[in-house]
């Protein structure tokens, strides 16, 4: 199976079983990545053979990176994938442990969902319901402005009557049901 | 260095707040909630330009919001090292708005219980801080402050992830809940590491007073929370509250062991330090801190007068460097400090005395 690198997204070469405080995670790489980027820098590289070492406490935890297998030997590395709203490669992203800018999230997902699975053991966030009743009626009142001013754009002053008095009765009472 | 110098010779005043909640073991709390502004790359993927005026835009957006927390304004470039590393010693900014200050900026209200960083990792980090165990007080805070201002800032966000921060780590909440404690006894015995892995193992983070690469000074421990994501505000303010009382409990439990099996032992530490630090004419800031522990741990246990808690914070707050230099309105050599700290502490410890004499 064809695997992207972790750190400039073209396709791996190596896969590393890395131990983190005694848990393990897989890391696919390209060779210029293990090289070049740091991970081999600030780790120590064990062949397989060798035993795991004693799982470290976590608040310094030392990374150990067992080479595992070469996956991909003749593969032909690529452009680095590049956020379009700002032009930051996974490569710096893992250099500076930043993302450039909100929408990296939506391009690196499937780099970054691993990560915030290891951290945060989750990938979902999770609003206070509160916060999130907020958030519905601020989306509801946007909503029937945007179509208020449809509607008056397209002169169905009906329409726009209407949709002035829900807006009236949101403000007033949020969260409500509408009156018919 | 004018402005400042008339804080440097007392503790922020949220901090010499009496009473306040376990305040024998719980120094304060912090609530860190950070948050970017849409349509912006984060602050270390934007030109210095752009930052100033980024700056400029969200003093007056926060200005229009909560006029209070713009009490004090202060761009970082227009500050002297030694006053940046007072507002570090202060908790008001982190090293790294020490370190980088073109169009980073802080804004506070005038007690210092609430500041705001500008440009540090994210756009805008919001501290509040409360005394003693109070992370839930110190929450609810800066979770109406950020509401005011997302009336005039749209604020990144995301609706699998919450809101988007520079650093994978903080996504979803953004919130980092730190309480500062104390555990003299739990150091004295030993059982520090023991009780403090535990909390590591819990996916908490265990730091010294500095924070993030800090050794630890005067048995003085943060305790954070590592996960920001997934769980509500609410939850992981609640979930850090249970452990810490945990925590709190345990130091306690060896206080009262310590004095039934080691009772001399102890009293002769206190008396120690109390000697060291009404006496001696030269203190560098971790003996300081060492020694004030032992006065705090002394007072706590009945051994020394009952001094209050504020007035430790207020020691070990304005014993740091640069709150001595700031103080003195120059900058000075090692052994300067350690003499005007000296000073200042036994100045500080007689007026205590007298109080309690009279």
């Amino acid at each position: 199976m064809t695997r992207d690198c972790e750190f400039c997204g073209s396709p791996a070469q190596w896969q590393f079983t890395e131990v983190v405080g005694g848990t393990k995670h897989t890391v696919y790489v390209c060779a210029d990545c293990a090289r070049g980027q740091g991970i081999v820098g600030q780790s120590t590289i064990v062949p397989t053979t060798e035993t795991e070492s004693e799982p470290q406490p976590p608040e310094m935890p030392s990374i150990s990176i067992h080479v595992t297998s070469q996956v991909d030997p003749g593969a032909v590395p690529t452009a680095p994938r590049r956020c379009p709203g700002c032009g930051v490669s996974l490569v710096e992203i893992r250099k500076t442990g930043r993302v450039g800018c909100p929408a990296c999230y939506a391009t690196f997902r499937d780099h970054l969902e691993p990560l915030l699975q290891r951290v945060h053991g989750t990938v979902r966030h999770r609003a206070t319901p509160a916060a999130a009743a907020e958030e519905r009626e601020m989306r509801e009142m946007q909503r029937l402005e945007r179509e208020l001013r449809k509607a008056i754009a397209e002169e169905d002053f009906e329409a726009a009557a209407r949709l002035r008095d829900r807006i009236e009765s949101r403000r007033r009472s949020p969260g409500s049901e509408d009156a018919p | 260095m004018s402005e400042l110098r008339a804080l440097a010779d007392r503790a922020a005043p949220w901090l010499l707040e009496s009473g306040a909640p376990d305040a024998d073991i719980v120094l304060s709390s912090r609530v860190r909630l950070a948050r970017n502004v849409t349509g912006w790359r984060f602050p270390h993927a934007v030109d210095a330009d752009e930052l100033c005026r980024l700056r400029e835009d969200l003093v007056e957006s926060v200005r229009r919001a909560t006029p209070e927390a713009c009490t004090r304004v202060h761009c970082m470039e227009d500050l002297e090292e030694i006053e940046r590393r007072f507002l570090l010693e202060r908790h008001l900014i982190s090293s790294d708005l020490v370190r980088h200050v073109l169009g980073r900026g802080l804004l506070a209200t005038e007690d210092e219980s609430l500041g705001m960083m500008l440009n540090e990792e994210d756009h805008v980090r919001l501290q509040v801080f409360a005394a003693g165990l109070g992370p839930e007080r110190a929450l609810e805070r800066a979770v109406a402050g950020l509401r005011s201002i997302s009336e005039d800032v749209a604020f990144a966000e995301d609706d699998a992830l919450g809101y988007l921060t520079a650093c994978p780590t903080n996504v979803g909440t953004g919130l980092r809940a730190s309480i500062l404690v104390h555990l003299p006894a739990l150091a004295i015995t030993e059982d520090a590491d023991r009780v403090l892995n535990g909390l590591r193992r819990l996916n908490y983070t265990v730091r010294g007073f500095y924070g993030e690469g800090s050794g630890v000074m005067g048995a003085l421990f943060q305790v954070s929370n590592t996960v920001t994501l997934g769980r509500t505000e609410d939850e992981i303010v609640e979930e850090l509250l249970v452990h810490v009382r945990k925590v709190i409990e345990c130091e306690r439990e060896a206080r009262t062991a310590l004095m039934e099996r080691d009772r001399v032992r102890i009293e002769d530490r206190v008396w120690r330090a109390w000697a060291l630090l009404t006496q001696a004419r030269l203190l560098t800031t971790r003996e300081a801190f060492e020694l004030l522990s032992d006065l705090r741990l002394g007072c706590g246990l009945g051994i020394l007068p009952p001094l209050d808690p504020s007035v430790s914070n207020h020691l070990l707050t304005c014993v740091q460097s640069a709150h001595l230099q700031v103080a003195a309105g120059q900058a000075m050599e090692a052994p300067e400090r350690d003499e005007a700290r000296a000073r200042f502490v036994r100045e500080q410890l007689g007026r205590a005395e007298e109080r309690n004499d009279e």
